[in-house]
Formats: structure tokens, C-alpha cells, sequence
């Protein structure tokens, strides 16, 4: 199309560069040239002969590596390979109609060099920061059977081989269950949507507290209902797990999981280990952000649901308090490495949008 | 002609050309700093196109006889791979989260099976992946092992060195080296290699009496050391035995590290030395183990210290040294080599092996 651009007159050959010919499917090669034109390219042997001109859309180009030969690739197999960058580079540029290169020796300019990298600093911190609430809207499109199966049989998997039977008196355990109905029907739940169930036991470790599975059983420890008390107390403690069950803590401590792992492997990846142990760490940390985050959740709750039943919101942290004295003012404040709120911090929570 | 035909006629006398590495650390850091910044804000897309870019730098620049080895793999077919790794991850993620532990009983026995025979696959494809994307003067390498052969390297092998307590380790690696070695083509020609054992089980021997002192001397001095060496110093607090029994583990560590690579070195010379390809080529390697354990650890813990900053200068120093003690010896003039297939260029470029491109993303996914 163009092989008017095509001059072999000597010492008018701008858009020549010369290199080495290999035969198609050959570890031979010969001395050679190619001259390029507009859109064009052809082969020029070293006696000077020319060969077919070629549309620059039937040959390959290998795209540039800093310091390694160009490469050219003909239809026919043919390689040709030039160690004289910059006048290949320049030729090419005018074949393609060009009128400046495309990189610089590195593949990019100081501006958008120091662009790209304040892009790269801003961009992971602003989808980090984002990545909750994505993560949220995941868990809030996904079915609650989810939660179920999460959580399905997590019961009675541990009872019996983790839980010991309660010791609680047949009358206490009828009292808490009538509380528990009477906090369910006070919650945002749906009795029908999710299988709430109370089940009350007793465990060496976890006795002075009380836990709630995804899929809607909340467990109560001996150790809890002893230290209590009044009812308030208790009722404050299971509208609180109520509240991990309405805002689904289970299924979007997940998801919020997986997003975390799969920012880390996008970003971090397989880069040297010291950094890995530092984002292993991060990654800690934010998993426990997220929990005292759900804990002031399901507190907030907790108190929307005790003030509906007329009920004292504070008196959960009050039974805490109890629980927690021998810690002194440990307990008080949020820690970078606790999974709950400081104390204070919980009495904020469950005093604030009190009238 | 070739300018190799200035250095004599062809003779039966080999012609001795060293490996060199003619790149340089600056510009491979520059080329790691533009990839890794690029990868970042396309949430690690681009990294398929910067790993063939690194790639394709290291080789360039790794040259014998005044030519250097070329990388073609596609990163489209690298990205697809790293997709597949991703959604396996996920899945298994996912079915270990949500699916009832009943199910996952039946499925767990039946994945680890899938596991078992499946890695040699994925570990051959991978291999086969890279070799054929190599090429050296216009001639792509190939691999034409089976997988029965990389089924009994990756999992009977590694199984008969656990049933012998380690001890047919050597002759496991020498296996090991054949299988690859005796399936890679240089087009046509065929590269062989024989592997005498004694080099390998002498250093075998070496690198284990080393490794069984210094462990002994390690925990003769650590434990009751520590104490009567802190009465002798008299330094009572325990922040300073501490500091000082890390210390020692330190040396001990490293000097662990640096005894293994007698073995990892002599491996690497005895397969350099007996490698064989048609046409009367053979090989030199003759790397110096504690150099090269100096390179290794210094520049490694150089780089782990600055947060992997100083890796792509660590990467380069190490494969720079690796290839200054490596040489062949050609038979004549280097033009004899043939294609297997004559490349039609261009597109068939990418064609090839995409579903190897897969496994290997999938294999370093993992």
C-alpha cells in the first residue's frame, strides 16, 4: 500500500535498521536489514536485494523488553532481530504513523510514573475501606437458609463433647425460656424465618457467658444465670446474642473474611515473607475490628429491644462489670487485640438513644 | 554467515562458550517497580503481563555463544490461569464453610484423591508450559515427558524417601533431574543426561554429618549453655539470655542453610556436567556452594528485611552468579539447529499450550 516509502538509495535510508535474519524454523541466521514504510515493512538482504513488501498487519512485532533485541516475525517464519533499539523503535514509530515513541527507556515518564504510584497507595486503602460494605451487601443478597447452613447441626456437634448438660433448676430454665420468647417477639426477627432456639449448658471454660450460632440457637452457660442478679441482667445478655441473629454477624464476619483474603492475595501475593507476616497480622487485626464492630451492633440492639420492653438497657453491662471486676479498668477500654469493646465503651452503647 | 564460523572450521575439539548475564539490576528493579505499580491498580491483572516482561528480561539477558534465550508465554492464558486458581480457592473455601460436615465427608477423601493424581498433571503441564515457551536462537525447546513418569518423580519417589528415612534422597533427585532433562528438546535435537550417584551421596554425606553437629553443638550450647553462660557473664536478667539465645538460633539457622546448599550445589553440578544434547553439546557448571550460599542468604535476608524492596537486586545478583559458573561446550557452530515444527510465527505464537498456561497458573495460584 505504501511501497512509494520504500527508498533503497544510499544514505536515504532513515527507516532502515539493520540486525540478523534467522530461516523459518532455523538456529541459522544471516546479516540483514528491514527498511519500513508507512504501514509497510520489508526485508533487505546484505547484497542490497529486497524482498516482498509486507503489510505491517501480517508480521508480529514481539512487544519490547529494555536492552533485549527487537523482534519482527514474518509470515513465513522468518525472524529478524535488530539490537539497535532506538532506530528500530523510530522506524516503527513512523511506520505506524507515530509521531513519538510509545515509552521511555523505563516504560514510563517521572509524572506518570509518581502518578501511578500515589494511585497505587490510594486505590487498595480506599477498596479496604470500602470492602465492608461491599462484603455487607453480599451477605444481605444472600438467603437467610444460608445462615442456617452455616451454622446447621454446629449445636449438636459440640453438645454433649464440648457443652455438659445444664445443672440449672427445671423452674429457672422455664422462667429463661419464657424470657427468651418474650425478647424474640420484642426483636426485628421474623420467628418464622429463622429457628430461634434457646438451649441452656454448661462448659469448663466459656461457663460465665453465653453464645449465638448462625443458625438461631443461642446457648446459654450456668455460669452466667448464677452471677445474675436480676432478670434485666439476663434479658440484656440474649437481646444482645438476638441482635447477632438479626444483623447476620456470622455470615458477614465470612464474607468479610473472604474479601480480606482475597485483598491481601490481590495486593500482597507471593512477595517476600516478612511482608506476608505483616499482612497476616493486619489481617488479624481487622478480623477483630470487625467483631467489636458487630458486639456494639448487637449492644445497640440489645438496648433497643430491653427499652421496648420497659426493661433496664444498661443492666447487661452492669452483670459484665460483675463479671469482669478483677480486671479493674483493663476491661474498660477497647484494645487493638480484643474481640469486644471496652466496657465504657458498651455503656455508651446501650445508654445512647436513651430520651 | 554465522560470527561463529569466525572462531575455526567446524572441528570434533569443543568450543567452550561461557553463560553470561548481561542485564543489570537497575533496570530489572525499574522494570519490578512499573509491573508491581501497574499490577496494583489493576487489582493484579496486569501482573500476567509484568511476570512475562520479568521473565523475558531474565532470559534475554542470559546468553551464551552471543545469543540470549527468549519467553513467549501469552499472559492472556497466564491471567486465565490465575482465575482458575482463584475460583478453586473460593470453592473450596466456600464448600468448607457452608457445606454440612456429613457432605464434606464424603467429599474430603475424594478431593484428596483428586489431589494425589492430580498434581503430577499440573506439575507436567506447568513444566511443559514453560520449556516449550523457551526458546533459544529461533528454536523453541520442548518437553515430551509422560505422566506416569512425573506421577512416579512427584509422588512415589518423595513416598520411598519417607518410608527410608531420607536416606535414597539423593538418588530421589537424580531421578528426579533425569526425568526433566531426558524429556527436554532443543527442537529436534534431544538433550540426555546420566547421573553417576557418588558426587551426590558425597555431598549428601557431608551436608548431613554437618547439619547432625551443628544441631547437637546448637542444643549443647542453648540450653544449659544459656544459663552457665549467663552466670559467667554474669548477666542475670533473663531479657539478656533471651536476646542472646535468639542470636544463637540465628547463627544456628543460617548455618543450617548455608550446610544444605552443599547438597542443592552439588545436585546442580552433577546435572550441569553430564547433560548431554545431540550433536556431540555438552555442559560445564561448576558453582562454588558456600559462594553461592553467601549470595543467596545475604541478598535474601536483604530483602526480606526491606519488605521484598530489595528482591528484584537479590533476584538478579543470585541468577547472575548462577549463570557466570554455568558454560557448553558446542560441537562446532551453533547452526545446526532445526525446529521441530517450523514455527509459522506470528499468532501460533500464543496458541501454544493454553491449557498448559492454565495449570501453571493454577500450580502457582496454589
Amino acid at each position: 500500500m505504501a511501497s512509494s516509502a520504500v527508498s533503497d538509495r544510499p544514505g536515504r535510508t532513515p527507516h532502515r535498521v539493520s540486525g540478523r535474519l534467522f530461516a523459518a524454523g532455523s538456529s541459522a541466521f544471516i546479516e540483514a536489514s528491514v527498511e519500513f514504510g508507512v504501514g509497510s515493512v520489508c526485508l533487505i538482504g546484505v547484497d542490497g536485494n529486497m524482498g516482498a513488501i509486507r503489510s505491517l498487519t501480517e508480521v508480529t512485532i514481539d512487544r519490547p523488553v529494555v536492552g533485549l533485541p527487537r523482534r519482527l516475525r514474518f509470515p513465513g517464519g522468518e525472524v529478524f532481530e535488530s539490537d539497535d533499539h532506538d532506530k528500530f523503535e523510530a522506524a516503527l514509530a513512523y511506520a505506524e504513523g507515530r509521531s513519538k515513541r510509545k515509552s521511555g527507556a523505563l516504560g514510563l515518564g517521572p509524572v506518570k510514573l509518581i502518578a501511578l504510584a500515589l494511585l497505587a497507595v490510594l486505590l487498595p486503602v480506599g477498596v479496604f475501606l470500602a470492602m465492608p460494605y461491599a462484603a455487607d451487601g453480599v451477605a444481605r443478597a444472600l438467603p437467610r437458609s444460608i445462615d442456617n447452613a452455616i451454622g446447621a447441626s454446629a449445636f449438636e456437634e459440640m453438645d454433649g463433647r464440648l457443652f455438659r448438660a445444664s445443672r440449672l433448676a427445671p423452674k429457672t430454665k422455664s422462667n429463661l425460656n419464657r424470657l427468651f420468647r418474650e425478647i424474640v417477639d420484642a426483636s426485628a426477627l421474623d420467628p418464622d424465618d429463622v429457628r430461634l432456639r434457646l438451649r441452656m449448658a454448661s462448659h469448663k471454660g466459656l461457663n460465665d457467658n453465653a453464645i449465638a450460632l448462625p443458625d438461631g440457637t443461642i446457648v446459654l452457660f450456668d455460669g452466667l444465670v448464677e452471677i445474675a442478679e436480676n432478670e434485666d441482667e439476663l434479658a440484656g445478655v440474649l437481646a444482645h446474642e438476638i441482635g447477632h441473629i438479626e444483623h447476620r454477624h456470622s455470615l458477614r464476619q465470612a464474607v468479610r473474611a473472604a474479601g480480606l483474603g482475597l485483598l491481601v492475595t490481590i495486593f500482597v501475593g507471593d512477595s517476600a515473607s516478612l511482608l506476608e507476616e505483616l499482612a497476616a497480622a493486619g489481617v488479624f487485626a481487622t478480623e477483630l475490628s470487625y467483631s467489636r464492630e458487630f458486639e456494639t451492633e448487637a449492644d445497640v440492639t440489645s438496648a433497643r429491644i430491653m427499652r421496648r420492653l420497659g426493661r433496664d438497657p444498661e443492666a447487661m453491662v452492669l452483670l459484665l462489670r460483675r463479671l469482669h471486676r478483677d480486671c479493674n479498668d483493663d476491661c474498660e477500654e477497647s484494645g487493638f487485640w480484643s474481640t469486644h469493646p471496652g466496657l465504657r465503651e458498651r455503656m455508651e452503647s446501650v445508654g445512647a438513644g436513651t430520651e | 554467515m554465522s560470527d561463529l564460523t569466525a572462531v575455526g572450521p567446524a572441528s570434533f575439539r569443543p568450543i567452550r562458550h561461557e553463560f553470561v548475564f548481561t542485564g543489570d539490576a537497575r533496570t530489572y528493579f525499574a522494570i519490578c517497580l512499573r509491573t508491581f505499580l501497574l499490577a496494583v491498580v489493576t487489582f493484579g491483572i496486569y501482573d500476567a503481563w509484568g511476570t512475562v516482561e520479568r521473565r523475558r528480561y531474565r532470559m534475554g539477558n542470559t546468553q551464551v555463544a552471543g545469543h540470549g534465550f527468549d519467553y513467549h508465554a501469552s499472559p492472556i492464558v497466564l491471567l486465565i490461569g490465575r482465575f482458575v486458581a482463584i475460583g478453586v480457592i473460593i470453592g473450596i473455601q466456600l464448600s468448607v464453610t457452608f457445606l454440612p460436615p456429613d457432605i464434606l465427608g464424603y467429599i474430603s477423601p475424594a478431593f484428596s484423591l483428586l489431589v494425589l493424581f492430580g498434581m503430577p498433571f499440573v506439575v507436567l503441564r506447568s513444566l511443559r508450559f514453560h520449556v516449550r515457551n523457551t526458546s533459544y536462537r529461533n528454536i523453541r525447546f520442548d518437553f515430551v515427558g509422560g505422566y506416569w513418569g512425573a506421577f512416579f518423580v512427584t509422588i512415589i519417589a518423595p513416598f520411598l524417601v519417607g518410608i527410608t528415612v531420607g536416606l535414597i534422597f539423593p538418588w530421589y533427585r537424580a531421578k528426579y533431574q533425569k526425568y526433566i532433562w531426558n524429556n527436554v528438546k532443543l527442537g529436534r535435537s534431544g538433550f540426555s543426561l546420566e547421573m553417576p550417584m557418588w558426587p551426590l551421596y558425597r555431598a549428601f554425606i557431608v551436608t548431613a554429618v554437618l547439619g547432625i553437629l551443628l544441631t547437637v553443638g546448637y542444643f549443647a550450647l542453648a540450653f544449659p549453655g544459656s544459663f552457665h553462660l549467663a552466670s559467667a557473664l554474669d548477666i542475670g536478667s533473663s531479657v539478656q539470655i533471651e536476646l542472646l539465645l535468639i542470636a544463637l538460633t540465628l547463627i544456628y539457622a543460617l548455618a543450617l542453610a548455608a550446610v544444605m546448599f552443599i547438597f542443592t550445589t552439588a545436585l546442580r553440578n552433577t546435572t550441569g556436567r553430564n547433560l548431554k544434547l545431540e550433536g556431540g553439546h555438552s555442559f560445564g557448571s561448576n558453582v562454588h556452594s558456600m559462594k553461592l550460599a553467601w549470595i543467596v542468604l545475604s541478598r535474601g535476608l536483604l530483602a526480606t528485611v526491606t519488605l521484598g524492596l530489595l528482591l528484584p537486586w537479590a533476584t538478579i545478583q543470585i541468577h547472575r552468579y548462577l549463570v557466570s559458573e554455568t558454560a557448553l561446550l558446542a560441537n562446532g557452530d551453533l547452526d545446526r539447529f532445526v525446529a521441530a515444527e517450523v514455527d509459522p510465527g506470528g499468532a501460533a505464537v500464543s496458541e501454544f499450550g493454553a491449557m498448559e498456561g492454565i495449570a501453571d497458573g493454577v500450580f502457582s495460584g496454589i
